[in-house]
């Protein structure tokens, strides 16, 4: 069974008095452990379609089942529920606390699942060493570099060990040395502990990462296709 | 005089508690008078400190730079600043534009704070305008235009003011590839016709195909310049590539 | 845990948001200020009356106070909102985490009490410090010295001061509470830029509009001019109103089409960055439109408020001479209406030697049929005041005093008595509010019919004179007969006194005690009734005491009020700057990068932050010499000589206090944008 099935999604918005169609039925299936990017211009609708994907912007239209579970049909409790223990999140600006350590900005979600101190720490620790910032736990993210602060939340969208990561434009405030790294990182991940990845994006050096593209026009998928391997 | 930019053995150190990070190390070139130049080089190298120092933004260690034969390292910040304002144009990856205010009023900035008054402003603006082909959104704002248009009223800012140096930091980066296209085909055709130095600072090969000199840099370092003589641009781009991957190749 | 993340968003508040929790802390302070009031009363010489004043002060400010936590709640909640608001992102992480709602209450509560309670201490400390200074203001007031300096303390005050500011934070939490429930998690996933709705207004629609509002308030004004709320009294209050909510209206449109205009002359428009300025002002006006609108009716408010406690003009000595001329008086009140024991024999007996205090007179008060209704009943229009003058109830007879006595007052008092011709009557008042209309009936009688025998009117008609110290109520109409002896019944005999330079201490202090012993005492017989009749004594002190008291109070009230007010639109308008600011930070940025001096930056951020403070003022400056002079007009406690000078008083307040927010917050702001490049 796939794990993310969606089914004629659709989503509109107003737009001044009259109403415009962002999504317009898309339908997809992923399949665990895959590596899916989404690509498309600026206004095709791809962000929209993250957002519906993870529960946060409610469908109009459409199915969207993720692990099995009907998001449709949650109400906001059981959607923050969901999130937390299925979702990852990597966004295009980080969204670090500013006013938290690595370490801390990592334990995050781990504290809102009420995980123990101990384990919290122990947990987070690790998922800083897997992405290479064992030596910088205690810097604030005004003190790290850009490719640092990404790592930094690829850490804590891991570390409750969800089935799935979403990620907005995982590189897009990154310059190409660095954005490479952190595909590579988050291959690595993906090869190493199965989770499914669905990245949208516009820059074209994701390509290679992926086991498949998905292009988005016009709020429609267009076309699917396998990479080469 | 025909060297309008010269950067002499250009230094550059960040540092705190006794560690210091050479940014920039001996770098040395010269831009001619309506050369197209672009800087390329991975991201670390130092091409965007080099930006920074040439435009002001930032202090040189060690070194001097000229423009049009004024030297920077000797300039107060009061001098740097007039000096950004009279003699340099930005394009910004960003766009940077104020979302306050219309695309024209956007471009009358430029003007306007070197203390230029109408009818003048709207003049320059005018002919400015036409020439980029954006007159009939000069009443929107930012927020109504797309990236492409965004980016050529930002080239307009640029341009308005006749600098004898454009600046610009990854411009075509929150493009997509069509406004790209579009774009540095607009730089190319006013740097044409006015001879206007342009400093192109990018990772992206295809930007910097469009220039007639590419410079590299690898870890603050001069590695390699390339000229496009007389090359299309698919051929200069080619051999750019070549060149990226021999640079790129050492850290995978 | 939540608790750790709550100290570190305190850190960082209290350091971006200082001018909050300044706010908070001054407004403590206040509160705790006039609560602490009840000390001071040991420390300062207070008579009795005064002593009294200050209780009925005291209980009014309690009465105040609880407006003022309701302001100050809406004033916190506001602010907090508003900087909750810029935070949305933040929270929004903390959902898209899986933080759950209690954690969300947690931590939002462990935040508001956290900067509460910091506040609370450092605004009763801050409070405590300025209470002991505020002795001596009291002390001035009451026109009185400080005795027996003691550190003023006072537990109940803070237990106050403490259980209304725990309400307001209790408020402020559940506020944010709900606000944050409401708040969406997209804002997260793209880096939205702000889309500014830049609403395009027709010039010709804003000049309607304008030209409409002013064209109300104008036949407004005409019709007021013409009725002077003389006839159709709540007619006319109910156009003040009206006149009020158009100038609103106004204010709206004016701004709007100055913008408007600005921004059409283009060769004004684009120098330097003005236009920046211009278009951000605008952009910052429009976006808190409605905000600034109620800020300016607030600063309407406040100004009006504190110009009119200011004038407030029973404090002026005229006042005071005009409604209690004598040093004392002693009424006399006959059980029936024959002579039958003189009043100063009477007092004797009772310990009161009246002719040993100085120079007095004992005038015969005459009442005769003839009420003051029959007299002016056709100047009696549908007018309030005159109603209640003439009527209350029970008709008001026309008293009358023989001219023999009346030159003894005036020869008592050193004033020239004027002569009347042998069958002319002569009126002596102390009214003020129904001059015009005794003015009228004067300009259309030559005599006067009292109880059937008829008189004539001396030219001019009247004197303005007291024949007893009196009160507030200046309802005395008296008419002097030409008679030697009058033939009407006389129930009132008046003893005025004017003090023997060396002994007035003493007279005056024998004579408060009787005035004590006869306010004490209620419908039972106290030591001064006699069987002819009971006394009754009025001193030019005691009448004083009352009318600086009164002032005391409006003086307190006036000012709590509105500094609590102008207080409150000061922070609001500094937080939504300093918010500005910080969005704007990359805006900024993108200006010194193209090649605007620091100088020119500076100079923008300071004129657009001017702009934002002084719109409110401005627009509520007319609204106030609008209500000046209806307040002058209607209430003649206030007098428009004295309101002009309270005017510069409070405007020069109003430009102290938002002018300086206005200076803290361009440091602040410039201090912010510069820490963030």
């Amino acid at each position: 069974m796939p794990i993310i099935a969606c089914n004629n999604i659709c989503k509109s918005f107003p737009m001044g008095k009259e109403r415009v169609d962002i999504l317009k039925g898309i339908s997809l299936s992923v399949e665990a452990g895959e590596f899916v990017a989404i690509i498309g211009e600026s206004g095709s609708g791809k962000s929209t379609f993250l957002n519906v994907l993870s529960g946060i912007m409610p469908t109009d239209k459409g199915e969207m089942v993720i692990a099995g579970e009907h998001l449709e049909v949650m109400d906001e409790n059981q959607l923050a529920l969901f999130r937390r223990q299925y979702l990852g999140f990597i966004f295009q600006s980080y969204n670090l606390l500013t006013q938290l350590s690595a370490l801390e900005n990592v334990e995050l979600p781990l504290i809102f699942a009420g995980v123990p101190k101990q384990k919290r720490r122990e947990q987070a620790k690790r998922m800083l060493e897997k992405v290479g910032l064992a030596d910088r736990m205690d810097h604030l993210p005004s003190e790290l570099s850009g490719g640092q602060q990404q790592r930094v939340a690829i850490a804590r969208a891991l570390v409750n060990n969800p089935q799935v990561i979403l990620a907005d434009e995982p590189t897009g405030n990154l310059d190409s040395k660095t954005s490479i790294e952190i595909l590579e990182l988050l291959k690595q991940l993906n090869s190493e502990e199965g989770t499914t990845f669905v990245v949208v994006t516009h820059s074209h050096v994701v390509y290679d990462y992926a086991d498949r593209l998905i292009e988005m026009k016009d709020g429609l998928l267009v076309t699917e296709g396998k990479t080469k391997e | 005089m025909s060297e309008i930019l010269q950067v002499k053995q250009l230094e550059k150190y960040y540092g705190k508690n006794g560690v210091l990070t050479k940014a920039l190390d001996d770098v040395t070139f010269s831009v001619e008078r309506g050369e197209f130049v672009s800087i390329m080089g991975p991201s670390g190298s130092g091409k965007t400190t080099l930006l920074n120092c040439i435009a002001t933004f930032d202090r040189m260690s060690a070194g001097d730079i000229l423009i049009e034969g004024a030297s920077l390292a000797n300039m107060s910040a009061s001098q740097a600043e007039t000096f950004r304002r009279d003699q340099l144009g930005f394009v910004f990856q960003e766009f940077q534009l104020l979302t306050t205010l219309t695309a024209f009023e956007n471009i009358a900035l430029a003007l306007t704070i070197q203390g230029v008054k109408e009818p003048n402003v709207t003049k320059r603006i005018m002919t400015i305008a036409e020439r980029l082909d954006i007159v009939g959104i000069l009443d929107k704002f930012p927020s109504q235009l797309s990236g492409g248009q965004k980016q050529r009223v930002a080239a307009a800012r640029a341009l308005v003011t006749n600098p004898v140096l454009i600046l610009a930091d990854e411009p075509t980066g929150a493009l997509d590839s069509k406004s790209a296209n579009q774009l540095l085909e607009t730089l190319k055709y006013t740097h044409e016709q006015d001879q206007t130095a342009i400093l192109l600072v990018t990772h992206d090969a295809l930007a910097a195909s469009y220039s007639d000199r590419v410079i590299f840099i690898k870890d603050g370092q001069f590695f390699n310049e390339l000229y496009r003589g007389k090359e299309n641009r698919n051929e200069f781009f080619q051999r750019i590539m070549e060149i990226l991957i021999v640079l790129g190749g050492q850290n995978g | 845990m939540v608790k750790q993340l709550a100290i570190r968003n305190l850190k960082r508040s209290i350091q971006d948001y200082r001018i909050y929790l300044f706010t908070f802390t001054f407004s403590i302070t206040i509160v705790y200020l006039f609560q602490s009031l009840v000390n001071q009363q040991t420390s300062i010489a207070l008579s009795q009356n005064q002593l009294g004043l200050m209780n009925t002060i005291l209980r009014a400010l309690e009465g105040v106070n609880i407006f003022v936590v309701i302001a100050f709640s809406a004033l916190l909640a506001g602010a907090n909102g508003f900087l909750l608001k810029r935070r949305q992102q933040e929270f929004a992480i903390y959902y898209a985490l899986g933080m759950k709602q209690h954690q969300v209450a947690q931590l939002l509560a462990l935040e508001t009490f956290g900067t509460g309670v910091i506040a609370l201490i450092l605004g009763i400390i801050l409070g405590v410090a300025i209470s002991q200074i505020m002795i001596l203001m009291t002390a001035q007031l009451f026109q009185t010295t400080v005795i027996n300096y003691q550190f003023l303390f006072s537990w109940i005050a803070i237990l106050k001061t403490s259980v209304y500011f725990l309400i307001i934070i209790i408020g402020i939490f559940l506020l944010n509470y709900w606000q944050l429930k409401r708040y969406r998690i997209t804002s997260l996933l793209k880096n939205k830029q702000k889309t500014y709705e830049l609403k395009r207004v027709l010039q010709q629609r804003l000049v309607l509009e304008w030209s409409g509002a002013t064209l109300l308030i104008l036949s407004g004004y005409f019709f007021l001019q013409s009725t002077w709320f003389s006839k159709y009294f709540f007619v006319s209050i109910i156009v003040s109103l009206c006149m009020i909510l158009t100038c609103i209206w106004l204010n709206i449109t004016s701004v709007k089409l100055v913008f408007q205009l600005l921004i059409r002359s283009k060769y004004h428009y684009l120098k330097q960055l003005r236009f920046v300025t211009i278009r951000t002002s605008w952009q910052q006006i429009n976006e808190h439109l409605w905000s600034i609108v109620g800020m300016s009716l607030l600063i309407v408010s406040a100004w009006s408020i504190l110009t009119l406690s200011f004038s407030y003009r029973h404090t002026s000595e005229a006042v005071i001479q005009t409604i209690a001329p004598y040093d004392a008086t002693i009424v006399f009140h006959s059980y029936e209406s024959d002579k039958v024991a003189s009043p100063v024999d009477l007092l004797l007996e009772k310990g009161v030697d009246v002719k040993a205090l100085g120079d007095i007179t004992m005038t015969n008060i005459y009442t005769t049929e003839t009420t003051l209704n029959d007299l002016l009943a056709e100047y009696n229009m549908a007018n309030a005041s005159l109603y209640t003058f003439f009527d209350h109830g029970a008709p008001s007879f026309l008293r009358v005093i023989t001219y023999d006595d009346y030159v003894n007052i005036a020869q008592l008092l050193g004033i020239e008595p004027i002569r009347t011709r042998g069958h002319e009557v002569l009126f002596l008042t102390n009214m003020d509010d129904m001059l015009p209309v005794f003015e009228d009936y004067l300009q259309t009688h030559e005599t006067i019919d009292i109880d059937g025998q008829r008189y004539g009117i001396r030219e001019d008609g009247y004197i303005k004179l007291g024949i007893e110290n009196e009160d507030f109520s200046r309802q005395m109409l008296i008419a002097v007969v030409p008679e030697r002896e009058a033939k009407w019944p006389q129930y009132t005999t008046v003893l005025n006194v004017m003090y023997d330079q060396k002994k007035s201490m003493q007279a005056e202090q024998l004579l408060d005690e009787m005035y004590q012993t006869l306010i004490n005492f209620d419908e039972k017989q106290n030591q001064y009734d006699t069987q002819y009749g009971s006394f009754s004594v009025l001193t030019k002190q005691h009448v004083s005491e009352q009318v600086i008291g009164e002032t005391a109070l409006v003086v307190y009230i006036g000012m709590y009020s509105s500094i609590i007010i102008l207080l409150a639109c000061a922070t609001l308008l500094s937080l939504h700057q300093l918010t500005f600011v910080i969005e704007r930070k990359s805006e900024y940025q993108t200006l010194l990068d193209i090649g605007s001096s620091k100088k020119q930056m500076y100079q923008q951020l300071k004129k657009q932050m001017i702009v934002y403070f002084i719109v409110p003022v401005l627009l509520a400056f007319p609204q106030v010499l609008a209500i000046l002079w209806l307040m002058v007009k209607l209430a003649l406690e206030i007098e428009a000589g004295s309101t002009m000078i309270s005017l510069a008083v409070s405007t020069g307040i109003i430009i102290l206090i938002i002018g300086g927010y206005c200076i803290v917050s361009i440091q602040s702001g410039w201090r912010m944008f510069m820490k963030q490049k």
